[in-house]
């Protein structure tokens, strides 16, 4: 006679913990793919953009299943809601990036030789957020240190301040340009991809904080 | 020995209708199975039965003198109103119509009725709900602190969330076997039907059959009400209720489980500054600390003067 179906928990925790690091895949497999086609190597970038399809696929999976085990029973009934809330806003950065692929690929914006370098800034710089994000969900529901979780969402929401001030510079620069009007708009709906993944993890690390609250008596 | 008929009655409905404060919160957020929480409160109400059921037969078999077949319309009156107050979907404190129908049993014998018996008993049902008020206020707290302390990472936190919710409730329903089998057969004990010892086997017994047989639709129901609290507060609400009534074992009073719940649901709801019970469960309270008595006296007075 079980009381508990047996180590429920320790599962989601195993299927979260992958999830984070097919996102974290997925996101520098997103680096990669612009890193090329800034470079005006497009068959590697597709090569990278269907690779970061495969792995955005595998966190569907793995969404689907944690989900599954959740509503199973795993953890208590209001932990579980925002459990799943968590797992949803970390599967949307998958998918965000898999979207920034797909316009890169699908509508091949013209990206100035003055604006490449910036462009490919802001993928840098996202990079670290995910490591951060990653490295704090993976303390709270392993060790619980905190300090360590309050201190990696600030480094969160700094960096994401820097990229958001990026992103506002390069947007004045794109319009104060002499490029045609259609060009500017179709640079600054790439940035807007662009930077839809740092909010992503912003937006996602921002729950974390309160899984954290919830957990306090 | 047909008599005791309308006490496994009461007995079997008080099973069915109870258990659900003691394993609603567990079974609704499927934390334990519905077959297990039965059976581990089937377990524990014998155990507590058995072990301390003794201590209430006291009060609900001495307040005044029954015979044989007294006792007999007594426990069908107070059964009759609790299924009655049940099915009409109001909620009933089975202590409560007991007391009230070996009242109307003594008004209609002419029996004197030990007053100071009575006094202890009203005072204790008054101070259930605002004792279990009390005791989840200080406990959240006390208990909180330690939690915030050493359980820092959120699956170990999890994981004693929910054995404390386990172990609370095998507790409960220790407090509910210990408490209330009085309810069920303390009347034929001291009407000399039934000895300390059968009084509490056949009592125990009598409302682990309701759990085992009739509880599952009022324990998914209320399950689902009780689940609104978080881990923590639900296990505070649980350990609190069992401690109360547990108390009034000790103090050899049998009183409502159901009204330490809300008075216990209350204190977590002061400590979060929230209202988690409606004006209408408290007055719902009040009044039944006076309709539930009535009820049972009036229609145990009635069913003697038809048919004693």
């Amino acid at each position: 006679m079980g009381l508990f179906k047996k180590g429920k928990e320790q599962e989601v925790v195993k299927m979260m913990i992958d999830l984070l690091k097919k996102v974290q895949e997925c996101i520098e497999e997103t680096q990669r793919t612009v890193t090329h086609y800034l470079r005006g190597e497009i068959e590697d970038a597709k090569a990278s953009a269907l690779m970061t399809d495969h792995i955005e696929t595998e966190t569907d999976h793995l969404r689907r299943a944690i989900v599954d085990a959740l509503y199973k029973g795993a953890f208590l009934p209001i932990f579980r809601v925002e459990i799943h809330s968590f797992v949803e806003k970390m599967d949307l950065i998958a998918d965000n990036a898999e979207i920034c692929c797909d316009f890169f690929l699908g509508q091949r914006p013209e990206i100035p030789e003055p604006f490449k370098e910036r462009f490919l800034k802001v993928m840098d710089d996202t990079i670290p957020m995910s490591r951060c994000l990653k490295e704090a969900t993976e303390n709270f529901f392993t060790k619980g240190d905190h300090d360590f979780i309050k201190k990696s969402m600030e480094q969160i929401g700094v960096a994401e301040s820097a990229i958001d001030d990026d992103e506002w510079k390069l947007t004045r620069d794109i319009f104060t340009s002499d490029l045609p009007l259609s060009e500017k708009i179709h640079l600054k709906q790439c940035l807007e991809r662009l930077t839809s993944i740092s909010d992503q993890i912003e937006d996602t690390s921002d729950w974390l904080e309160v899984l954290l609250m919830s957990t306090k008596v | 020995m047909w008599e005791i008929s309308a006490g496994m009655f009461m007995g079997w409905s008080l099973g069915s209708n109870d258990s659900a404060n003691i394993f609603g919160t567990g079974v609704g957020a499927k934390i334990i199975r519905y077959r297990t929480a039965v059976l581990l409160i089937s377990f524990f109400v014998m155990v507590g039965a058995l072990l301390e059921g003794e201590k209430c037969f006291g009060t609900v078999g001495e307040l005044s003198a029954l015979d044989h077949r007294m006792a007999f319309f007594t426990m069908l009156a107070a059964a009759l109103v609790v299924s009655f107050f049940t099915f009409s979907g109001i909620p009933v404190s089975t202590s409560q119509a007991v007391i009230g129908a070996i009242l109307g049993a003594g008004i209609h014998s002419g029996a004197t009725v030990d007053m100071t018996k009575l006094y202890k008993i009203v005072l204790c049902w008054v101070l259930t709900p605002i004792g279990g008020t009390c005791i989840s206020f200080s406990l959240y707290h006390l208990l909180g602190r330690l939690i915030d302390r050493f359980l820092k990472n959120a699956v170990l936190r999890d994981t004693f969330i929910r054995w404390g919710l386990i172990l609370a409730g095998c507790f409960g329903a220790y407090a509910l076997g210990s408490n209330n089998v009085a309810n069920v057969t303390g009347v034929y004990v001291g009407a000399g039907v039934l000895n300390p010892f059968f009084g509490a086997l056949i009592g125990g017994l009598s409302i682990a059959l309701g759990v085992l047989t009739y509880s599952r639709k009022v324990m998914e129901t209320v399950g689902k009400k009780i689940v609104a609290l978080d881990g923590y507060s639900a296990f505070i609400a649980e350990l609190s209720a069992a401690t109360v009534v547990q108390i009034f074992t000790q103090v050899g009073v049998p009183v409502s489980t159901s009204q330490a719940i809300v008075g216990t649901v209350a204190g977590v709801g002061m400590v979060k500054g929230i209202r988690s019970v409606s004006y209408r469960s408290l007055i719902e309270i009040v009044l039944g600390w006076i309709s539930t008595p009535l009820s049972g006296g009036i229609l145990c007075y009635l069913l003697l003067l038809l048919f004693y």
